[in-house]
């Protein structure tokens, strides 16, 4: 059991490795292919609008000015197995700086992904992304 | 004779908060009043009640880049220290002890880490899953250290993922923090609205009323 619950922490670590590899490159420069990480019904929460669906994530990704993300912080936790459709869920929380077309300038972002194994394939079921900036 | 390349490529508006489902507006609004009312109270042991017996917790901090500023209260020691950043941290045992397991350890942690008072008023929170199973919420926003020399403001994203419990209310069996220096612009704008959070004007309520499946969790023990 304890054993299991140990291979799960390492497996939730490395997948979000991987997993925040092939997101952000595909955000910076291959976009138009980001859709396909998401669950059909995925829903983004970029900067508190909510976008639901891939097709409608696609859109607004393609929206947004071309970006180039730098990873420096990476956490990730199992989500207990029974919540999501009793399908394998981690809790990816990604943080960094972002930088737009428009503005050079380096602006801190944190994002958290719920991810889900699903036929063999990890789908985002949740993207929430905020800039670090006054929300008040 | 210019080219016709892309001009308008200003980023969308922000909004404060998003609700999957309008129906979790009282659930969440409850549930991080009563959290942080423990939280940012005298001790955090009774935040035990809030956490699933297997509940997970983890805390990640990191300092802003080129921050050219320089004072002590800037320094993150107590939380770089206990930072599970597994970009750094790459051996697989120590990424599993950084990993706070079970809810007597997770509030054990939680009550080391410095004592706080949040903006909850400011306060972004992302409602992300609202089932009966299943609530996920994240929060961005800053808080003062109430307690440390200079009383340093900290900017800090969390998520919570929350279940129903046996006793007909809520837990929290995932908790994910990341803690960094607020920017000036943030610190302009901190703690604006000085109205406590329960004085805050009620929000409009929904059309229908919610859902209530359980009763709300955690309860302030007396």
């Amino acid at each position: 059991m304890a054993e299991v619950i140990a291979k799960n922490i390492d497996n939730a670590c490395e997948t979000a490795e991987e997993f925040t590899k092939i997101f952000y490159k595909q955000v910076d420069n291959n976009r138009h292919l980001s859709s396909k990480l998401y669950l059909d019904t995925g829903l983004l929460v970029w900067n508190g609008n909510g976008i639901n669906g891939s097709d409608k994530i696609q859109k607004f990704l393609m929206d947004l000015p071309a970006s180039n993300h730098v990873l420096k912080t990476l956490d990730a936790q199992p989500i207990s197995e029974n919540l999501v459709s009793n399908k394998l869920s981690y809790l990816i929380q990604a943080c960094g700086d972002v930088s737009y077309q428009n503005d050079d300038t380096k602006k801190p972002f944190q994002q958290t992904f719920v991810i889900v194994a699903v036929d063999g394939k990890w789908k985002i079921a949740s993207d929430c992304f905020r800039l670090q900036v006054p929300y008040s | 004779i210019g080219f016709d390349v892309q001009d308008n490529c200003a980023l969308p508006p922000r909004q404060q908060s998003f609700l999957v489902d309008p129906a979790g507006q009282n659930l969440v609004r409850e549930f991080l009043t009563q959290y942080y009312a423990i939280y940012d109270g005298e001790s955090r042991q009774q935040l035990l009640e809030a956490y699933h017996e297997h509940a997970t917790m983890s805390l990640a901090a990191n300092y802003l880049t080129n921050d050219s500023r320089n004072s002590p209260t800037l320094r993150l020691n107590s939380y770089i220290s206990n930072s599970r950043n597994i970009i750094r941290i790459t051996e697989r045992e120590s990424r599993r002890r950084y990993l706070r397991a079970g809810k007597l350890q997770v509030v054990s942690f939680l009550s080391d880490l410095p004592k706080t008072t949040h903006d909850l008023m400011g306060c972004a929170v992302d409602l992300l899953v609202f089932t009966p199973s299943m609530i996920v919420l994240t929060m961005n926003g800053l808080y003062k250290e109430t307690t440390t020399n200079g009383n340093p403001m900290r900017s800090f994203h969390r998520t919570f993922v929350i279940v129903p419990n046996a006793g007909g209310g809520f837990c929290i069996i995932n908790d994910m923090l990341y803690v960094t220096n607020t920017t000036k612009e943030q610190e302009e704008k901190a703690f604006a609205a000085a109205l406590p959070v329960e004085a805050a004007p009620a929000p409009a309520p929904p059309a229908a009323p919610p859902p209530r499946p359980r009763r709300k969790t955690p309860r302030r023990r007396r």
